[in-house]
């Protein structure tokens, strides 16, 4: 099938006070129509800055490399307003904090209708149709009340279903959703997952889900790419990813979460902090913290490559293969 | 209404933009012109080309080589007298500013402190201040006290005190209910142990960019005041007191002007100034070098 | 004597113009000593209340705190009394919990004497050079920042730590970190440990006994093995269903339906019911109290009896022939 978002060697560096520095260096994948796609990483690994980056929304300054192909255009290299024609009605993004994305001051309904008025031309009655469908679609109970509602008025979950309604509004083909969870109760982000889970199998809604949380894309996610210090250090099926992992990275990652089966011995931390972008260690970024490096991992960055079975690693040692 | 997707808030964008403040344009244009003002005030009897006070002169000459601003109604060399002025103005403005601060700090640490009924008082007083415009009050304060530059500068303390005790009020509010205060009270701190080690020293940044942007506002009041005639008293060579007299001969326009545009810069660098300490200080922009990275 | 009591305490925040809301209504929690116990529930259940009540920082309307047998009053202006230092507080947020003004070590001082070489002792405790005393906290990463908030929370030589959600905002490797030091500071200090979370892995590996909150009272205690193998109470069952596991097999967890309600105007009786699968009619109308079911379990549930056999809520409901709702 043919892939609905592809990326191709994605660099940002950002001015900061300590010069320059180099973010995101060199990131490739796809995405396929229909498919929840997981990015994974700690802070600083660039995961949030490489979709800022396809919409545009870095801050001034900012140098962007690579390409990012999308229904047939190059994202990085629209001109601003066509780009902003995209990620109003093809591309929509939801962040951490719903109220980032919805205006305090203006109710539910406004928000939603205004938005397909203006990108789908509907009359005000039909706009006011659609925005009902969309609150019913992520089951806000009591859809027409809440039309009349302001954001304020609902609770954490809630605002965030609604910053998902704005999102879906104009029928988007891809949704980008920074840790749409992390600051949700564990209840209620489970309703969240199903909801994304629902709006893909139903809409056919491709979604980008970047988050810290493996247990949240080992919930939904069809493929994983594993960030570290501004790169790709591992990808492939969750499945694969998650149950068998090849990089020292992943597994590491994996042993430091609480596990059912072993709550009786202490986790297994990774010593050291992810590295300061204004601080990538040479060679492989990971081997100041990785029991398997060797001096190759010093010295020369591992290239991902494919591994077989849609995966793919950048990793000189591969000790886990 | 609302961008389809809107920006999500980059908090630290103002610096990671633009670097340390101090290499911001402005920045650089408000410091220029303070410290220019500032050595004009300390070397004026070097600076000042004649005596401000001699009518030694042909009245109302235009600017030439000989007096570049030219002259004033009375022969006196206009340019002299807008750099005597700066000695009046700036000192009197730093004076008063450090006055203000002082007594609306105390008030306000007071109030924040106390809380209850002192902060109560306080703040009824500052609100009654702050319901009458500046420039009225100072005039009645002056009015009432008698008209001069002393009792001018003691009406803008007057005018001027309430927003430092607002601000320091807040903040000792808010900075009191930080985790790091409680965690030192926890250890043992008396309250005010606390209130000297741990919040005021984390509150004067904001206060001293507040006094900074208050320059501007004391020399404007003073020069206001002085323009009305209620501040300094002929002959003293002060800006306000200088564009009033100017505006009666409006064919001589150099008379006003430029002691007006001594007041414009002076005014416009502390205003630049203050809005760049600010940027340093403000939380909002402040930024930590590990959590831009995502 | 146990080391930090809490008896049926009560929190409530007035609120100008509106109604006092009660925060915490009726709560009551024993640590004892070198114990952890792990304080779960949804934002908004009363949880940091409690805990801001448990060291005195905010005052409890009603009820009875006891720190190793004496009473813990609120803050004053005054300092603490001497013995109420060694019952400490580590808070959730390292970057606002530490003076950005101050270096490090005297910010630990603050905690007691013993000077530099105390403060190096401190350091090397939470695994940190003794060098970091002489530096700002913006030059350390969460992770390096929730170790010297543990430091200082140490230096007062404490028997009893309350620790809010300390692991909240820290990335996963520094998550399990902080974590292993906080268990072995227990077991090699002898500590007490109170550790509020939302996060029940991480409360799971940690903790000896969890205790589960629900708008401003406690649903279910037990100790953790126990809790995780049969939970009795169907919010807990609940809680533990919507945790997502990272093993890849694509499992989506559980949502629990409905929200926290606004605790200013509490449902009726079981405070749970309106959520709950199980209710029957006498949910809505009497208010469980928390009973032992079995010697070391406590739930406050209908569905479950003392000294009944425990089961989880759903063969409970099975048994009693409550028909359980289906979303």
């Amino acid at each position: 099938m043919s892939k609905l978002l592809e990326v191709e060697g994605l660099r940002v560096s950002l001015p900061t006070s300590e010069g320059r520095v180099t973010i995101v260096d060199g990131v490739d994948y796809a995405v396929e129509p229909g498919e929840v796609f997981g990015v994974a990483g700690e802070s600083g690994s660039g995961k949030t800055i490489s979709m800022l980056a396809l919409l545009g929304l870095l801050p001034d300054g900012a140098h962007v490399g690579g390409c990012a192909q999308f229904g047939g255009r190059d994202l990085l290299r629209l001109p601003k307003r066509a780009l902003r024609d995209v990620s109003g009605r093809d591309v929509a993004m939801v962040f951490q904090d719903p109220m980032t994305s919805l205006h305090p001051m203006l109710s539910v309904g406004k928000q939603l209708t205004e938005h397909v008025r203006r990108h789908l031309g509907l009359s005000k009655d039909e706009a006011e149709r659609r925005a009902l469908e969309l609150l019913e679609e992520v089951r806000i109970p009591g859809p027409r009340s809440a039309l009349h509602a302001y954001p304020h008025q609902f609770s954490g979950g809630m605002r965030q279903r609604i910053a998902i309604a704005v999102a879906l509004a104009c029928g988007p083909k891809l949704l980008i959703a920074d840790e749409p969870t992390t600051a949700l109760d564990v209840t209620v982000q489970a309703g969240i997952l199903r909801l994304l889970d629902r709006l893909r199998r139903e809409n056919d809604l491709s979604v980008v889900l970047i988050t810290h949380d493996l247990g949240v894309l080992s919930s939904i996610a069809d493929r994983i790419s594993i960030f570290y210090a501004g790169r790709v250090v591992e990808s492939g099926p969750r499945e694969d990813v998650l149950q068998t992992p090849r990089h020292p990275y992943t597994k590491a990652l994996l042993d430091a979460l609480p596990h059912p089966e072993a709550s009786e011995r202490p986790l297994v931390a990774i010593e050291g902090a992810p590295p300061s972008p204004a601080r990538i260690p040479s060679g492989c970024a990971f081997h100041p913290r990785c029991p398997y490096a060797t001096e190759q991992s010093r010295v020369e960055v591992p290239p991902l490559v494919e591994i077989g079975g849609g995966r793919r690693l950048a990793c000189h040692n591969d000790p886990f293969a | 209404m609302s961008e389809p997707l809107a920006l999500p808030r980059f908090r630290r964008r103002p610096r990671l933009r633009l670097g340390p403040a101090w290499r911001q344009p402005l920045a650089i244009a408000g410091a220029t012109i303070a410290v220019a003002w500032f050595l004009i005030a300390i070397f004026a009897p070097l600076v000042a080309p004649y005596d401000p006070l001699a009518q030694s002169f042909t009245p109302t000459q235009a600017p030439s080589g000989a007096h570049l601003f030219g002259t004033d109604e009375l022969g006196r060399d206009v340019l002299s007298r807008v750099i005597f002025g700066a000695r009046i103005t700036i000192p009197i403005a730093l004076l008063l500013v450090g006055l203000a601060a002082a007594i609306g700090g105390l008030l306000g640490a007071v109030a924040g402190y106390l809380r209850g009924i002192a902060d109560g008082l306080v703040m009824r007083i500052a609100d009654l201040v702050f319901a009458f415009p500046p420039i009225i009050l100072a005039m009645v304060v002056t009015a009432v006290l008698g008209r001069g530059l002393r009792n001018a500068a003691l009406a803008i303390v007057v005018v001027a005190w309430p927003s430092y005790a607002r601000v320091v009020r807040g903040l000792v509010l808010s900075v009191g209910d930080a985790e790091y205060v409680q965690s030192a009270r926890l250890l043992g701190a008396s309250a005010r142990r606390a209130l000297f080690r741990d919040v005021l020293p984390n509150i004067a940044g904001p206060v001293l960019v507040l006094m900074t942007l208050d320059l501007a506002n004391a020399t404007l009041l003073l020069s206001g005041l002085s323009f009305l005639g209620l501040g300094a008293q002929p002959p003293h060579p002060e800006w306000g007191s200088m564009v009033a007299t100017g505006t009666q001969y409006f064919q001589f326009w150099w008379m006003g002007t430029f002691p007006g545009l001594a007041i414009f810069t002076a005014v416009l660098a502390f205003n630049f100034l203050g809005d760049s300490l600010r940027d340093v200080f403000d939380p909002q922009t402040a930024w930590r070098s590990e959590d831009t990275q995502d | 004597m146990s080391a930090l009591e809490l008896h049926d305490v009560e929190v409530t925040y007035e609120r100008r113009g509106r109604e006092s809301v009660r925060a915490v209504a009726g709560a009551s929690l024993i640590v004892e000593r070198g114990q952890i116990v792990g304080l779960v529930g949804e934002s908004g259940c009363g949880k940091s209340s409690l805990a801001r009540a448990a060291v005195g920082l905010v005052k409890a309307s009603a009820g009875e705190i006891h720190f190793e047998g004496r009473e813990v009053a609120p803050l004053t202006r005054r300092a603490r009394p001497r013995e109420l230092t060694r019952l400490q507080m580590v808070f959730q947020n390292p970057y606002s919990s530490l003076n950005p003004r101050r270096k490090i070590g005297s910010q630990i001082a603050d905690g007691g004497g013993g000077g530099r070489k105390r403060v190096a002792e401190l350091l090397e405790l939470v695994g940190l050079p003794p060098n970091a005393a002489t530096r700002f906290p913006h030059q350390f990463s969460g992770g390096q920042r929730q170790r010297i908030a543990i430091a200082r929370a140490l230096a007062a030589d404490p028997s009893v730590i309350v620790l809010d959600e300390p692991l909240a905002s820290l990335d996963a490797s520094a998550q399990a970190q902080i974590a292993n030091l906080l268990v072995n500071l227990s077991r090699e200090l002898g500590l007490s440990l109170l550790l509020i979370s939302h996060d029940l892995a991480i409360v799971r590996h940690v903790a000896d006994v969890v205790s589960v909150m629900y708008l401003g009272v406690m649903v279910e205690t037990a100790p953790t093995r126990s809790l995780w193998e049969v939970p009795l109470h169907p919010y807990t069952e609940a809680l533990i269903g919507a945790v997502p596991l990272a093993d890849g097999s694509g499992f989506l967890p559980e949502a629990l339906p409905g929200e926290v309600p606004d605790p200013a105007h509490p449902p009726s009786g079981c405070r749970f019911h309106p959520r709950c699968p199980y209710a029957f009619e006498r949910c809505p109308r009497d208010e469980p109290p928390l009973l032992p079911v079995t010697e070391i379990r406590r739930a406050a549930c209908w569905l479950q009896e003392p000294g009944g056999p425990p089961a989880r809520p759903a063969e409970r409901a099975a048994q009693l022939g409550v028909a359980a709702r289906v979303e």
